[in-house]
């Protein structure tokens, strides 16, 4: 699979060693870090010893399990199990965690990591960031009870200024609250403008030390090109604290790669680090795009007579695709070829092949 | 280009007008053609008419960057998919509705709840903690009381005289309603200066600051 070769390029290429481990895991780590998860729902079976077992709905959990609470960054390429519209998906994912002290470097060097990951997506590519931290600090600071801070994410997370407006005139929150919020639906800008935004917003000291981090990772990353600053970003808030981040290409309506900070998981465990990471859904990609073939050539489709198919034939083939072709063999009774090959008579195979000899 | 999905129906006739006097106009839409896609190029506008209830579907997959969506829908659905703009349309309300009198939190049963909006019923009662038995129905709600089908029904009431021809009566109102523009998410981040002007032209003046 070409994408999975080039984002596991990409993660080696960051120094990054790669993970391997079972499909399952015992139940239990998924019911002790159940609030980690994106579904409740886990797929479950016996042991032979009579033990509960569990095919992994998370890379990320087992990860971090193993990790000895030091320093480490490790790449995945694996499957994971979960539900959609009532049954269950094997869910393909490449993705990375870095676990150990994470400063704005390492941040910025995982925005930067994410940003080449979506490049071997599409060229055409968006990466939006948020910044948990900053709004559980504004959500506190606003005095917004639990309730509130329920109905205000999730109008933030639909871009609903209008919304966050109703919730004041409805006594939710307050009109100040709304009058901030309202504006943090709306902003949507390119990295270093967005940051201009939000320290305007930021209106007490811990609002402003956020900012502060974030601008620290903008002028790390030089502002590039294609980072967005977007708090429509607040879903799973309570599993990150405080870099999150999302991307999309172009072609494809949802997104395709979305991670973040998440101290609260190796905390829970007794292990002093820290972690970030992504995952990128290939499934997605692979819905939506068709696979880019190598060498961008064409494929051949060889369409041979019963009385072609002898050892000439075969050795023809076999030197085109030692000449770097991709050809199928289909026999007569079969056409046509599948869709997006060039047929080609026997004839014409055992021509080109003399060509690619010579 | 951007592709705009109408709720077929009055509401969606309603917002071609709209849309059309700020700069996206399509006549032929408006025609007695079965076509259901309508382009203008000039324009950078794509029309199509669904089913009002495929609206969401259309836009959080991305076979529309832009639609028209009652609320309902939206709570009803879920889709994934950003409100940037009330449009003040198709202004109603979602109700309990009831024979007058009836208490619809006294709690020596369950309630039996016919609806349309299941989803919106059952986060309705569950947020008061009341226990419910939920009919779904697909249309003529109103009778289901009258017939001992159920208790209550949890239904949009725009002027409330279909309820009174059936001797109910509003017993809690339970979300406002009206028509929403709705987004596709990556949609947004890709065309974003074109649908923001979209949006702006669509909200000029239509919303109370």
């Amino acid at each position: 699979m070409e994408l999975e070769q080039k984002l596991t390029g990409v993660f080696s290429a960051y120094g990054y060693r790669r993970f391997r481990q079972a499909k399952f895991e015992p139940y239990d780590l998924y019911a002790a870090y159940r609030s980690f998860l994106q579904s409740r729902q886990i797929m479950t079976f016996t042991d032979l010893d009579g033990s509960l077992m569990a095919l992994r709905p998370d890379i990320t959990l087992s990860i971090m399990k193993n990790n000895p609470g030091e320093r480490e960054k490790v790449y995945y390429t694996e499957t994971v199990y979960r539900p959609h519209d009532g049954h269950w998906r094997e869910i393909p994912q490449a993705g990375v965690e870095c676990i150990g002290q994470i400063d704005a470097f390492q941040e910025a060097e995982i925005l930067s990591m994410a940003a080449d990951a979506l490049g071997c997506v599409s060229p055409q590519w968006r990466l939006r960031v948020s910044d948990a931290g900053f709004l559980q600090q504004l959500f506190a600071d606003l005095q917004l009870n639990e309730a509130a801070c329920r109905a205000v994410t999730n109008r933030l997370c639909a871009k609903d200024a209008g919304g966050i407006r109703e919730l004041a005139r409805g006594g939710a929150i307050s009109g100040e609250a709304a009058a901030i919020l309202s504006r943090l639906a709306e902003l949507y800008a390119p990295l270093p403008e967005g940051i201009r935004q939000m320290e305007q917003l930021a209106v007490t000291e811990a609002q402003r030390a956020c900012a502060e981090h974030l601008a620290e990772v903008n002028r790390l990353l030089r502002g590039g090109g294609g980072i967005y600053l977007d708090f429509s970003l607040s879903g799973g808030m309570d599993y990150y604290n405080g870099l999150l981040f999302q991307g999309a290409v172009a072609e494809i309506p949802t997104a395709v790669l979305s991670g973040g900070r998440y101290d609260r998981l190796p905390q829970q465990m007794g292990k002093a680090v820290g972690a970030i990471g992504f995952a990128v859904y290939l499934g997605r990609v692979e819905e939506y795009l068709s696979e880019r073939q190598p060498g961008g050539e064409e494929g051949l489709a060889a369409v041979y007579r019963p009385e072609e198919a002898g050892p000439a034939f075969l050795a023809a083939v076999r030197r085109l695709r030692q000449a770097g072709r991709r050809v199928i063999t289909v026999p007569m009774a079969e056409r046509p070829a599948p869709g997006g090959w060039r047929e080609l008579s026997a004839a014409e195979v055992m021509a080109l092949a003399e060509e690619a000899a010579e | 280009m951007i592709n705009v999905a109408l709720p077929k129906g009055r509401l969606g006739e309603k917002v071609y007008q709209l849309l059309a006097s700020a700069g996206y106009p399509c006549p032929e839409l408006l025609g007695d053609s079965r076509q259901l896609v309508f382009e203008n190029a000039q324009a950078g506008v794509r029309y199509f008419w669904v089913k009002p209830t495929d609206v969401g579907v259309y836009v959080e997959r991305g076979a529309a960057d832009v639609g028209v969506c009652g609320r309902d829908i939206l709570l009803e659905y879920e889709p994934k998919v950003y409100e940037l703009r009330d449009l003040r349309l198709g202004i109603c309300r979602m109700c309990v509705a009831g024979p007058a009198g009836f208490d619809d939190l006294q709690r020596e049963r369950i309630l039996r709840v016919a609806t349309k909006f299941p989803h919106i019923a059952r986060a309705y009662y569950e947020q008061i903690g009341r226990d419910i038995d939920i009919i779904k129905l697909h249309g003529s709600i109103e009778i289901a009381p009258l017939l001992g089908l159920s208790d209550v029904i949890v239904d949009i009431v725009e002027t409330g005289k279909t309820l009174q021809e059936n001797h109910l009566t509003v017993l809690r109102e339970i979300h406002p309603i009206s028509a929403r523009f709705i987004c596709n998410q990556v949609s947004y981040q890709f065309k974003y200066a074109e649908i923001s002007r979209m949006r702006d032209a669509l909200g000029a003046g239509k919303e109370q600051a």
